[in-house]
């Protein structure tokens, strides 16, 4: 057996980052399994079994960090910043999402390698069950289920029931977070949904990346 | 004049190369930044922390990493806290 057929990625995690294990060279993959079979004795000899988890997130870590540096590295000069200017309580807030939401009806993102910089909108009023997902690059199964994981619009709609927070957006937004291009998103589709949030008179904004 | 925004994400890595104005860092799997299906306590603990970030964050760039553990934290409890502690505050204010 090839060692890389060892790290096979368990179906219960398909989009896990620690599956990019099997990308390192044959050196680093035996120090990751000799480290992990040492951890997880020692999680079990002492019942933390919560530095078993720490130890697979700092390999996550190490996986993630080269990744990181090939997106796009300074989007803009200096970072963007507007402070709040009301309480949450008294805002509108719109709710974002990157994770392929769209609505019943609405034509699905593309999923294609050349990725999709539109977005949908999202109505307030829209039933739980018109919602649908597709994304190219992570399990969808988790908002299929249930849009909260992705979207908390009912706990948002809560919180304006107790008064914690204003109203929300009548049209909130959806991309679908696959972009390999992000210069196309930031030039086009991006002004024109700030722009929309800008007329809608929006307050705040939340967003859920996936 | 701008909107002033606050992102929940789980890839850090990427936050602090990109720097958005306000990150809220949580420990999940991709695709469920605020957690799990059917975990309406945990989705309404990560709203929670990603509004007070747009009330306290004061600088831009903020990246908070939220301490949940994935699966395994009591919601529930938490959330019982927060509203004990609003209530102490408000009886303080009468």
């Amino acid at each position: 057996m090839e060692i890389k057929e060892l790290l096979n990625n368990p179906n219960t995690a398909p989009f896990s980052r620690i599956k990019y294990v099997r990308e390192l060279s044959e050196e680093e993959i035996v120090q990751f399994l000799n480290g992990l079979f040492l951890q997880t004795v020692e999680s079990k000899d002492s019942g933390d079994w919560e530095a078993l988890s720490s130890y697979l997130e700092q390999w996550e870590a190490k996986l993630m960090l080269p990744r990181a540096q090939r997106y796009i590295a300074k989007p803009y000069e200096s970072i963007p910043w507007a402070s709040l200017r009301k309480p949450i309580g008294e805002s509108r807030v719109a709710l974002l999402t990157t994770g392929g939401l769209y609505v019943e009806g609405q034509p699905p993102f593309n999923v294609g390698p050349e990725g999709d910089i539109s977005f949908r909108e999202i109505p307030i009023d829209t039933p739980l069950q018109d919602f649908r997902v597709i994304h190219r690059a992570y399990d969808t199964s988790g908002p299929k289920e249930d849009v909260g994981c992705i979207y908390p619009i009912q706990q948002l709609k809560q919180m304006v029931r107790e008064g914690l927070v204003g109203e929300i957006a009548p049209m909130n937004f959806a991309f679908m977070g696959y972009i390999p291009k992000p210069e196309e998103l930031m030039r086009e589709t991006a002004p024109q949904v700030a722009q929309l949030l800008k007329e809608a008179h929006v307050d705040a904004v939340v967003i859920g990346s996936t | 004049m701008g909107i002033p925004s606050v992102q929940v994400m789980m890839f850090k890595e990427l936050a602090e190369r990109t720097k958005p104005p306000r990150t809220l860092h949580v420990r999940f799997p991709f695709g469920r930044p605020f957690g799990e299906p059917g975990n309406q306590d945990a989705h309404r603990v990560i709203l929670q922390d990603a509004l007070r970030m747009l009330e306290t964050a004061s600088s831009p760039g903020a990246i908070v990493s939220a301490p949940y553990l994935w699966r395994r934290e009591d919601y529930a409890s938490i959330l019982k806290e927060r509203a004990a502690v609003k209530v102490g505050a408000e009886h303080r204010l009468r």
